[in-house]
């Protein structure tokens, strides 16, 4: 590999540290831009490939690489393992619904809100995490989780029925609607509908949600969280304060979590009780360990493996040529496709422990030693 | 020269792909003799041990070069199950015993690897006659024994597994010298009476070649001297390195003692 | 009568709290033998109870014969498990491995799906119906028999693990894998071997819900749950802490819910895990820093 020399700090702290990198980070950028045009125009490809539900599938990996990323702040950098992860999904509905489908308040308003309510209930289930350790506190956090189901159902039934909670979907900002660029409804209203919009909304919540918590985790904070990971007492003794920072790290996770909640609430419309099953979290930590623990380009690329690969197989199953001919897995579409995505998650993590991310850093190490690889 | 024995034919290891512990070691212990392999700490005479009971892989250690034979048999391909069926024990550096199991359940896992049979009531009695203590004890979790019981448990449950060849990693560490001798006089014992090979790995090499026939020092991965135990405890550089030093310096220290004792009575 | 009541809830929570602590004994068993934290017990358990649900009810197979077929199935699927897909990961990252257990489940719940549909089915009843009464509370037949099978399994677990080879060498791997390894221990055979007891409790376990609960359908897998509360209640690595941990979270979970509603079950179960860990932060008989993630 093309060895690199940090000669000062600021280097160190650089974001972008090689031009490869920069390289990469460009294409990205690229991409992101033109995906949306390209997976939205009228295009039929060959063997039916479901050409639109792949901005379905972006949306959603948009809003759950926020909380993937979260997640994995919390386990793979202070290595606090919580599962009380959809219980901040309900927490950022409730928020949602509460102000939104109650009251009326702006999208744009409930979404700093439900950062702050994320953040201080965040904190408040993170008091555990000063007694409990490892296991205890992962299975302590389950206990959150079911609290909160119930407290969720209470919260629907009594202000909306048994019927699931409806979301209004957000009106562009006034000032954005006024550029011209967009045509108004009926009502002169401008409003995030379809999947072509919402992507536009998405791409730059996440982007700077994700940049805001690596950046967190590259600085001060994210030295004192891997100080903690590695061993609380010792780290103490270095003069960090334990309390303050797992309580931080809870805080954080839980905001943005919290807040992905709201985004998912508004971008799917209607959430009900069985929106928010215990294997959320297990789809969550799929997304951080199959991604790549300890990585946020990890979870984003985790979060991303999770909506699409079930798309693509289910295309797949359905038609490409010879399979589309064994009638069983026709019959049984729904459960193959369950099935495929639990057997590859299996393969994943047998032939690659590190993740995605690890598939990622071997196929750079192999490039960058080119053609002295082996 | 035949090839009954123990024979480990330049042996190199690496731990983790890349550091290496052993490089191009060979060593015999022959059948039914002591042999002993000094050296100083990291001088990678656990590694051996490794390599020779298939423990590396436990270690991420990889055998990278060189063979080992056991009675004309390869091994270094072999299992850690494998290698204690062929007659190979060990009692293991930092005794490594099972903490939360009684005395009795620590002697009956060294018979693990052999059938069900009543001979493994008699040698589990045969090993309360050699150390009446664990006899007492042996309803006690081994967790809560002294420091010398211990060691009599890791060297009893390596016995229970009727080895031909016992390895003893670091016998006398941490432990008084009454206790470190008694246990030696045990393996020659056991070498006289029962002709078992024994390879005894120390940094106590006093003891160590007072007590057998032949040794070798390991420095840094690699054999330096070898030799029949007699001739190395006259060998000036094993008496400098490994024996405390001769003559002039050995005085000096003593005097430093002797010092020392009337200082603090 | 609120003293029937109390006493009718406590009966049928010992019932229950006989299958939570088969199941949790399982769960315990795999997690102190091979160090993996198993999210698919839930399922292993659902399944065996959607077998039951077929031999059993369907067929008709007498109870004995029917609980061993199901016991002995998952006892090899387990082994089946270990050499096909949990050996690999021997070693390795512990989330990493914990995550191959939610794969698990997700593929048992499709093969559950394909086998059973979605829809759920009616409670087992190849057991006698009847019911006695005891002191005003009303207990079928069928919780005595669900005690006495737990019960006997447990006790021939316990003696299975403190007495037999196989469990010394259990034991000896969860206590130091080295050292067992050092002493010939074959690490893969205890890991196959722990993995079919434990998917055998496991197994048990389903059959006896089949009988007790209302209906055999696709949300069995919270039971398999309950192992976590119940394990850790008791200390994770703690066998007893298994059994009287799973008696204590039923006891306390059936009584609270016959009192405050069955919808706060699930909050009931691990509340009560939450208090006794406040006081005693490594369960009642657990050992203290268990991981370091
Ligand atoms: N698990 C391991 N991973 C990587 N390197 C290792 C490992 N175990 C030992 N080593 C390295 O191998 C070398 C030899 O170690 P080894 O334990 O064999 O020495 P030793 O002679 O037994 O020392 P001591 O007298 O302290 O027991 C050392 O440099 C050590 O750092
Ligand atoms: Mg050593």
């Amino acid at each position: 590999m093309r060895s690199r020399l940090v000669t000062d700090y600021r280097q160190d702290l650089a974001i972008f540290k090689t031009r490869p990198q920069k390289v990469i980070v460009a294409v990205v950028a690229g991409l992101a831009v033109a995906f949306p045009f390209v997976f939205s125009s009228d295009f039929t490809p060959p063997l039916g490939f479901p050409w639109r539900a792949w901005l379905t599938a972006a949306n959603l990996a948009l809003i759950a690489s926020i909380g993937a990323a979260a997640f994995n702040l919390l386990l793979g950098y202070t290595h606090q393992v919580s599962v009380a992860h959809a219980a901040f999904l309900m927490l950022g509905t409730m928020t949602a619904g509460y102000l939104g489908s109650i009251h009326h308040v702006s999208f744009w308003v409930i979404l700093p809100i439900s950062l702050l309510v994320g953040a201080v209930v965040g904190a408040l289930v993170g008091l555990p995490a000063l007694r409990f350790r490892g296991l205890y506190l992962l299975v302590a956090t389950f206990g959150v989780h079911f609290f909160f189901l119930q407290v969720y159902k209470t919260f629907q039934t009594s202000f909306f029925g048994f019927n699931a909670i409806r979301f209004p979907a957000p009106e562009v900002p006034v000032w954005l609607a006024q550029l011209g660029v967009f045509t108004p409804d009926a009502e002169g209203r401008v409003l995030i509908q379809g999947d072509f919009r919402w992507y536009w909304v998405l791409l730059p919540i996440a982007v700077l949600s994700i940049a805001y918590m690596s950046n967190v985790i590259r600085l001060r904070e994210g030295r004192a969280f891997r100080a903690i990971a590695q061993h609380d007492v010792s780290a103490s003794l270095t003069g960090i304060d334990v309390t303050a920072t797992k309580l931080r790290a809870f805080a954080i996770s839980s905001a943005f979590v919290t807040m992905s909640g709201v985004l998912g609430s508004y971008y799917l419309r209607a959430r009900g009780e069985d929106s928010f099953p215990f294997e959320v979290v297990l789809f969550y930590a799929i997304m951080v360990i199959v991604g790549g623990f300890s990585s946020t380009q990890g979870a984003v690329l985790g979060a991303l493996f999770f909506y699409f690969f079930p798309t693509f197989f289910d295309w797949f199953r359905s038609r490409a040529p010879v399979v589309r001919d064994i009638k069983f897995l026709q019959a049984y579409a729904n459960e193959i496709n369950l099935a495929g995505f639990g057997i590859l998650i299996i393969i994943v993590l047998v032939f690659r422990p590190g993740g995605l991310v690890g598939v990622w850093r071997s196929l750079k190490g192999y490039w960058g030693r080119w053609p002295f690889s082996t | 020269m035949t090839d009954s024995g123990l024979l480990v034919a330049n042996l190199s290891v690496a731990y983790a792909g890349s550091v290496t512990a052993l490089r191009g070691v060979s060593l015999r212990v022959p059948r039914g003799s002591i042999v002993t392999v000094l050296g100083a700490n990291g001088a990678g005479k656990t590694t051996l041990v490794r390599a020779v009971t298939g423990l590396l892989f436990v270690h991420d250690g990889k055998i990278r070069e060189g063979t080992i034979t056991f009675n004309g048999k390869p091994i270094h391909t072999a299992s850690a199950t494998a290698v204690v069926k062929h007659g190979i024990c060990q009692v293991p550096e930092g005794r490594m015993l099972f903490p939360r199991l009684t005395a009795e359940e620590n002697l009956l896992c060294g018979a693990a690897t052999r059938r069900r049979s009543p001979e493994i009531d008699l040698d589990l009695e045969r090993v309360y006659q050699l150390f009446p203590v664990l006899g007492e004890r042996r309803r006690q979790p081994a967790g809560l024994l002294s420091g010398g019981e211990q060691q009599m448990l890791a060297v009893g449950r390596a016995l229970m597994a009727r080895p031909r060849l016992l390895i003893c990693d670091e016998l006398s560490l941490g432990l008084a010298p009454m206790v470190v001798a008694e246990l030696f006089r045990l393996l020659r014992q056991l070498n006289e009476t029962e002709e078992m090979s024994i390879l005894v790995i120390e940094q106590n090499a006093r003891v160590a070649l007072e007590n057998s026939h032949y040794g070798y020092v390991l420095e840094t991965g690699q054999m330096v001297v070898e030799g029949d135990s007699g001739t190395l405890r006259a060998d000036p550089h094993v008496q400098e390195l490994y024996l405390g030093g001769a003559g002039e310096a050995k005085a000096a220290y003593q005097a430093l003692v002797r010092q020392y004792r009337n200082a603090i009575a | 009568m609120p003293l029937d009541k109390f006493l009718q809830l406590l009966l049928s929570g010992i019932s229950l709290g006989a299958i939570y602590a088969l199941v949790a004994l399982g769960f315990v068993l795999v997690f102190k033998a091979t160090s993996v934290l198993n999210f698919a017990h839930g399922s292993f358990l659902m399944l065996a109870a959607y077998l039951t649900s077929t031999l059993l009810g369907s067929l008709g197979l007498p109870f004995a014969v029917g609980l061993l077929v199901v016991a002995l199935s998952l006892a090899v699927l387990g082994v089946v498990l270990h050499y096909t897909v949990m050996q690999w990961m021997v070693g390795k990252a512990f989330f990493s491995v914990v995550l191959v257990t939610v794969g698990m489940e997700i593929v048992i719940r499709a093969v559950i799906l394909v086998f059973w549909g979605p829809l759920e089915r009616g409670r087992v009843q190849g057991l006698p119906q009847g019911t006695f009464s005891v002191g005003g509370a009303v207990i079928p037949y069928v919780n005595l028999i669900i005690l006495a099978a737990a019960g006997i399994l447990v006790l021939a677990f316990l003696v299975f693990f403190n007495r037999s080879r196989m469990g010394l060498h259990m034991r000896a791997v969860a206590d130091n894998l080295e050292a067992a390894t050092a002493m010939g221990i074959d690490r893969n055979v205890v890991y196959a071997g722990a993995w079919a007891i434990g998917l055998l409790l496991a197994g048990v376990g389903g059959v006896l819900y089949a009988h007790f609960s209302p209906s055999v359908n696709l949300g069995l897998g919270v039971i398999g749950l309950r192992a976590f509360p119940a394990a850790i209640l008791g200390g994770i690595d703690s066998v007893p802490g298994a059994i009287v941990g799973g008696m204590i979270v039923a006891l306390v979970e059936n009584i609270g819910a016959g009192y405050l509603g069955a919808q706060w079950r699930d909050v009931i179960a691990f509340g009560i895990m939450f208090l006794v860990l406040l006081w005693r932060p490594s369960g009642l008989f657990g050992t203290k820093e268990l991981i370091r993630v």
